[in-house]
């Protein structure tokens, strides 16, 4: 039976007052710096005055869509303030997490969840996907890894506009992490890309309203966003092996 | 020339730093010097901690920057200024060793230190990933196992870490992990164990033996690369084809094939050629 997406979160949480700990974080390329609120949960930050709007809305399609389809991401929330410093897309810190390794290609707990992201870059059309944007956390030791997904804030649906013109291209694979066990991802890929053609024009609307009225887009924009994820999400299963063929012989050059 | 620390920083709030390593700059380029003991999970408050030190520590080995954190390092790496060694100092790592901390491991980092995966640990965990473990049996005992095929000979045999039964052939199959302090060790040890087991079989003279055996050593993926493919080089010296295999499995054809033949002999198995321990 089909599970009804209305269960999966559909708005992204509120979190402030921020304290910055004066930390910019090492692999930053995007001026991320570390903060905690008075919870004491420790995130990851990325401000609008600095990564763009664009960045934020990405992000926060991303992780609506992940939880939908079963990718692992750290917690995540925004912090709406006002002028002139804006609003802050924040990604919870995640204890004891290295960046991708191919060393480490045996050693994945959910190989499955890492074909999903496949499947959301190729949604979403993700370039962005280099050694540091996903995160690999030991389970007691390092022969058993969580992977974690992050980083989504320069796809193209931060530019809804750009990624309708986009039409069904495949994101470009020259930057991409190598080395994934792909014969181990492709069933979690397929499984993410049916369930992802599953989801209706209505589903997808309600998934981006709360990152477009984050941004303040209106309905035309975010019309065209919706058309456009709608269309590629019928076409992920068919748009799939040619994605993962790509990554194959870029691994193989 | 010049240096600096790389610290492991466990956590934001706190903002504790352990040196884990250092990175050494000459003209010849850039190296890391390793710190003797890494922090263990007493130090750094959790066994996932100091899994991922050490692993921070393979990521930064494998792609060796200088002037900044290596992309693939990850959010625990923070480097330490940029400061030259000073002229007076003779053997550099050394010195740089004494500033990583004391080279004497004490009780509870030697008995942290020998909790770290065994190399049979990270070739099961191989098998285990590529989902094959039921078709691969541990530690092959010559004496008993494969209906005592090499018994005659188990006396001068030691036992074999991971192997495949099959109704007429056999994988007898040994891990080398190139990241390993003892790869050398571990290198000489694999190859006269299969040497071994090849003039034993030559020997042998049993009815019950299998009509094709495979010797191989799976090469794990780890390690910095210069370092894995010298290994490689090193066994396929040592262990020619046809008689031996060396299978790299960073080679995803090639462990494609490997996995391959794993499933195709292993299914023709059956509960008498092993023990039940094995």
């Amino acid at each position: 039976m089909r599970i009804p997406y209305s269960l999966f979160p559909q708005s992204i949480p509120r979190v402030g007052p921020l304290v910055d700990l004066g930390l910019f974080l090492p692999n930053s390329t995007n001026c991320a710096t570390a903060v905690c609120t008075p919870d004491g949960r420790e995130w990851v930050r990325k401000k609008e005055t600095d990564s763009g709007l664009q960045e934020l809305l990405a992000e926060g399609v991303a992780w609506l869509f992940a939880k939908i389809l079963g990718i692992s991401m750290p917690e995540a929330a925004v912090n709406l303030s006002s002028p002139p410093e804006g609003s802050s897309w924040l990604s919870e810190r995640v204890d004891a997490v290295v960046a991708w390794n191919p060393a480490s290609a045996d050693h994945l707990l959910n190989p499955g969840e890492v074909g999903a992201m496949l499947t959301l870059d190729l949604i979403l059309h993700n370039q962005d996907r280099h050694d540091g944007n996903l995160l690999l956390q030991p389970a007691l030791d390092d022969l058993h890894l969580r992977a974690l997904a992050i980083d989504f804030g320069n796809s193209l649906v931060g530019y809804p506009t750009n990624l309708d013109q986009a039409g069904l291209a495949v994101p470009s694979v020259d930057r991409h992490l190598r080395g994934l066990p792909l014969p181990l991802l492709q069933e979690g890929a397929l499984t993410a890309a049916r369930t992802a053609a599953d989801l209706s024009v209505q589903e997808i609307g309600a998934l981006v309203d709360d990152p477009c009225s984050i941004v303040g887009y209106g309905s035309t924009l975010q019309g065209t966003m919706v058309q456009a994820l709608h269309r590629r999400c019928q076409a992920a299963p068919t748009l799939l092996p040619i994605y993962l063929q790509r990554l194959e012989e870029r691994d193989e050059q | 020339m010049k240096y600096r620390i790389v610290h492991f920083m466990p956590d934001f709030v706190s903002g504790a730093r352990y040196p884990i390593a250092a990175l050494l700059s000459n003209a010849e380029g850039t190296r890391v010097v390793r710190s003797t003991h890494l922090p263990g999970p007493s130090c750094l408050g959790s066994k996932p901690r100091a899994a991922a030190a050490r692993l921070v520590l393979e990521s930064i080995e494998r792609s060796v920057e200088f002037e900044r954190v290596p992309l693939g390092a990850g959010p625990h790496v923070v480097l330490g200024e940029i400061r030259p060694v000073p002229s007076a100092v003779e053997d550099v790592e050394e010195w740089l060793h004494s500033l990583l901390g004391p080279s004497e491991l004490g009780p509870r980092e030697r008995e942290e230190r020998s909790r770290q995966p065994q190399l049979r640990s990270r070739g099961w965990r191989f098998f285990e990933s590529w989902h094959v473990q039921s078709y691969v049996r541990k530690s092959f005992d010559p004496a008993r196992d494969y209906r005592g095929w090499l018994a005659d000979q188990a006396a001068a045999l030691s036992s074999i870490t991971h192997w495949v039964p099959g109704r007429e052939r056999v994988m007898l199959m040994e891990p080398i992990y190139p990241g390993r302090d003892s790869l050398k060790a571990d290198l000489e040890e694999v190859g006269q164990r299969l040497m071994a087991y090849h003039d034993a079989i030559s020997r042998a003279s049993s009815s019950v033996a299998p009509a094709h055996k495979e010797l191989i050593v799976y090469v794990l993926k780890g390690g910095a690369e210069d370092v894995r493919l010298e290994a490689i080089g090193k066994l396929e010296d040592a262990l020619p084809t046809p008689e031996f295999s060396v299978v790299d499995t960073s080679n995803l054809p090639r462990t494609t094939s490997f996995l391959e033949n794993i499933r195709t002999i292993g299914a023709t198995a059956s509960p008498d050629l092993f023990t039940s321990d094995s």
